[in-house]
């Protein structure tokens, strides 16, 4: 009998946390029991990737319902999150080195912007509602941990909204788009940092929820509207994605190599995730509940 | 891991199939569906397997201290093998009549 190796308590770490915390244990003594070997690590990284992606639910059918409500709940907040910065990245990526005779202000890539602004805007509105939907009763009823893990990202999200007001001051003064102007020091460094912290609020924020969400444990009847809501969040994530992949197919390798790649990765997370999020969320309708109930979880 | 050339290679069935000679956690039903189907489960088949298999109420888990928790089957398990085996022993007798008649060359 010997200990997992390193690499095999990291792919048992991988595994979802519902089936670390069921079977983890017992995972781990088998693997002491079997002993390290390359065939049976890989064979544990392919038993991580099938529970991701195929998820085992209790066989209770009310928990079983509340699972898979919440699993959707969960994964279109973490699509929504890829959609959201892979959106940005790639369009301020385009515009950020325009290739010759390419005017983003013009034509196709104009509208296309303009859409997915809209659609990211009308997403946030939805996914806000919804989150808060759950999330209040939860940060109010729920247990002291479910605060614990959302003060971090929400406070860093707070700080990226009140940062942007000093820039905003500055750049109200000054013409910064006419080139010949320098930003002082602070501008830059302060830029950096805030670009940092936003980076930081993005994946934190992104892993934070699903995990305030699985300790919170709403019930069915709680998570049914915004399940519902997120149906809509999840069309409002095709738009971005389908346009991202309209212009990027258009101008293609015009950009040049470097942000051709970028984009095209980005690109296709963003699609990924809105198909994921859409798969998710008609996987789920046959378990919302029919006739939802007043409950304060 | 959890396949072989047998066709008999389901990891679910193989879980079954070991826990109807009785109760048995993850190493010991690793090791019977290893002499008894030459087939060697890995841990995180054998895992995906039990718990599919405990979702669908076809095993359950014993209680105990142990990290190593023990499975045994429950009557809906017992009847899902009881038709699984059924199914294959008919489709055994086809090809081995088949097979008998000159079928193959």
């Amino acid at each position: 009998m010997t200990a997992p190796t390193r690499v095999q308590r990291l792919v048992l770490a991988a595994y979802p946390p519902s089936f670390r915390e069921r079977y983890g244990d017992e995972l781990a003594a088998l693997c002491e029991d079997v002993g390290p070997s390359p065939r049976a690590t890989f064979d544990l990284a392919l038993g991580v990737l099938r529970t991701w992606l195929s998820p085992v639910y209790p066989a209770d059918p009310a928990e079983r319902r509340r699972r898979r409500l919440a699993s959707t709940a969960a994964t279109v907040w973490v699509c929504w999150c890829a959609v959201f910065v892979g959106t940005g990245a790639t369009m301020r990526m385009q515009v950020d080195g325009p290739p010759p005779g390419f005017d983003p202000q013009q034509g196709g890539w104009l509208v296309a912007s303009d859409a997915a602004t809209v659609a990211v805007a009308i997403g946030w509105v939805l996914v806000v509602i919804a989150g808060a939907w759950i999330g209040i009763p939860a940060l109010r009823h729920g247990p002291r941990e479910v605060r614990r893990v959302v003060l971090g990202p929400i406070c860093c999200a707070v700080l990226c909204v009140l940062g942007i007001v000093p820039f905003a001051w500055y750049a109200s003064g000054h013409d910064l788009s006419a080139g010949n102007v320098m930003p002082p020091l602070w501008f830059a460094l302060g830029g950096l940092a805030w670009l940092l912290l936003a980076m930081v609020t993005c994946v934190w924020g992104t892993l934070a929820m699903p995990k305030a969400l699985r300790l919170a444990e709403p019930t069915g009847e709680r998570l049914r509207p915004s399940v519902l809501l997120a149906a809509p969040v999840s069309v409002a994530m095709l738009v971005p994605a389908a346009l991202l992949l309209a212009v990027g197919v258009r101008v293609g390798l015009a950009w040049g190599p470097v942000v051709f790649v970028v984009t095209s990765v980005a690109t296709v997370v963003v699609a990924a995730a809105a198909v994921v999020a859409v798969t998710s969320v008609l996987r789920s309708v046959p378990s919302l509940p029919a006739v939802p109930q007043t409950s304060t979880r | 891991m959890g396949s072989s050339d047998d066709g008999w290679s389901d990891p679910g069935m193989l879980v079954l199939g070991s826990l109807a000679g009785g109760p048995k956690h993850g190493y010991a039903i690793t090791e019977d569906v290893r002499q008894t189907a030459a087939v060697t489960l890995g841990p995180g088949t054998l895992y995906g397997a039990l718990a599919r298999l405990e979702s669908r109420g076809f095993v359950r888990a014993l209680p105990t201290e142990d990290r190593r928790k023990p499975y045994e089957l429950t009557a809906a398990g017992a009847t899902r093998l009881q038709e699984q085996a059924q199914a294959m022993r008919e489709f055994s007798r086809t090809a081995l009549r088949r097979l008998a008649a000159g079928g193959a060359a």
